[in-house]
């Protein structure tokens, strides 16, 4: 085999090997399953204490706060709460609840251009109260507020993205 | 001719690694240049958040009982009279040191109500812009009740 042919047999060679290691990275970077990152958020938390002090003039001047520590003496079957009390307007305190979030989480969060995730994932009743306006994909800003009543316990979560 | 074939092949290579330096000084200085860009307007938002805190803090604002003072709260009253006092050029350039060239809203959500601007100083020629906004209680004294409400502050550079 004369040189030239050999310098261009290794050429390929490297050629070759350079291929299959681009290849290689791209394949290994594609399958990377996204990695769940939560930063702490001082907007979510603040949204979270801010909306349990609001007071709620149809419940006899009650705290969100209280409307959810009643919310969670009672149960929830068939779509309704059985056991809750009711405010002025004839609502369940877990309904007022619900629609005081959902409010407000739309005319801030939701109109400033955030995904949010509202989630009480550790009582069995208020887990109902759950809002979001989508998914957050990988990155999210968490801020969470735990309300304890009698032993009885309930950790409020917001993630935004 | 071998000679001249070899100082192409030179040529060729150099051409190759300079193109490639090139690329890499390219990436390098694009990537620098959006992360600069992003540190700065996080630098902005903590500014105005900043703001924020310094006016929910001001006595002139605050929800105070006796010596306690209710975080992320202000007063339904002390903000209806402060923001027309802010609203005089006088007082506007006494408080230039708190708050400087920025606008300050707050708005009843729930319930709902009417944006009260409280302090708004927008200089002549604005070059950039960044809005800050964070929920608060609005406390009304006469009612003893708190409204869900948001802080909005707009810093100018």
């Amino acid at each position: 085999m004369r040189k030239a042919q050999t310098e261009i047999f290794g050429l390929v060679i490297i050629v070759i090997l350079l291929a299959l290691g681009l290849l290689f990275t791209v394949l290994v970077l594609t399958n990377q399953q996204p990695t769940i990152s939560t930063k702490e958020s001082i907007q979510a938390r603040t949204y979270l204490s801010t909306l349990l002090g609001t007071t709620v003039m149809e419940c006899s001047k009650q705290s969100v706060r209280q409307l959810l520590e009643n919310c969670m003496d009672s149960s929830y079957s068939g779509g309704q709460y059985v056991g809750a009390s009711s405010c002025l307007d004839g609502v369940s305190t877990c309904e007022k609840a619900k629609t005081i979030i959902t409010n407000t989480l739309t005319n801030t969060f939701g109109s400033w251009g955030y995904t949010y995730e509202f989630s009480i994932p550790d009582n069995d009743v208020l887990k109902t109260l759950n809002a979001s306006n989508g998914q957050c994909p990988s990155e999210r800003e968490r801020g969470s507020w735990k309300i304890v009543k009698t032993g009885r316990s309930a950790t409020l979560t917001l993630d935004l993205c | 001719m071998r000679g001249q074939i070899k100082m192409f092949e030179t040529i060729a290579v150099l051409i190759v690694f300079f193109i490639l330096l090139f690329a890499g000084i390219t990436f390098y200085f694009t990537s620098q240049t959006s992360a600069v860009q992003k540190e700065r307007t996080e630098a902005q938002n903590q500014y105005a958040y900043q703001l924020a805190l310094r006016a929910l803090n001001l006595p002139e604002l605050d929800c105070s009982f006796l010596v306690t003072q209710r975080d992320n709260c202000v007063d339904a009253f002390k903000l209806n009279v402060f923001s027309t006092l802010l609203s005089e050029q006088q007082t506007l350039e006494q408080y230039f040191p708190e708050f400087g060239y920025s606008t300050i809203k707050i708005t009843p959500i729930f319930p709902s109500g009417s944006t009260k601007i409280l302090y708004d100083n927008t200089p002549l020629e604005v070059n950039s812009n960044l809005t800050n906004k964070n929920p608060i209680l609005i406390y009304n004294p006469l009612l003893d009740t708190y409204s869900f409400g948001v802080i909005e502050v707009n810093v100018y550079a």
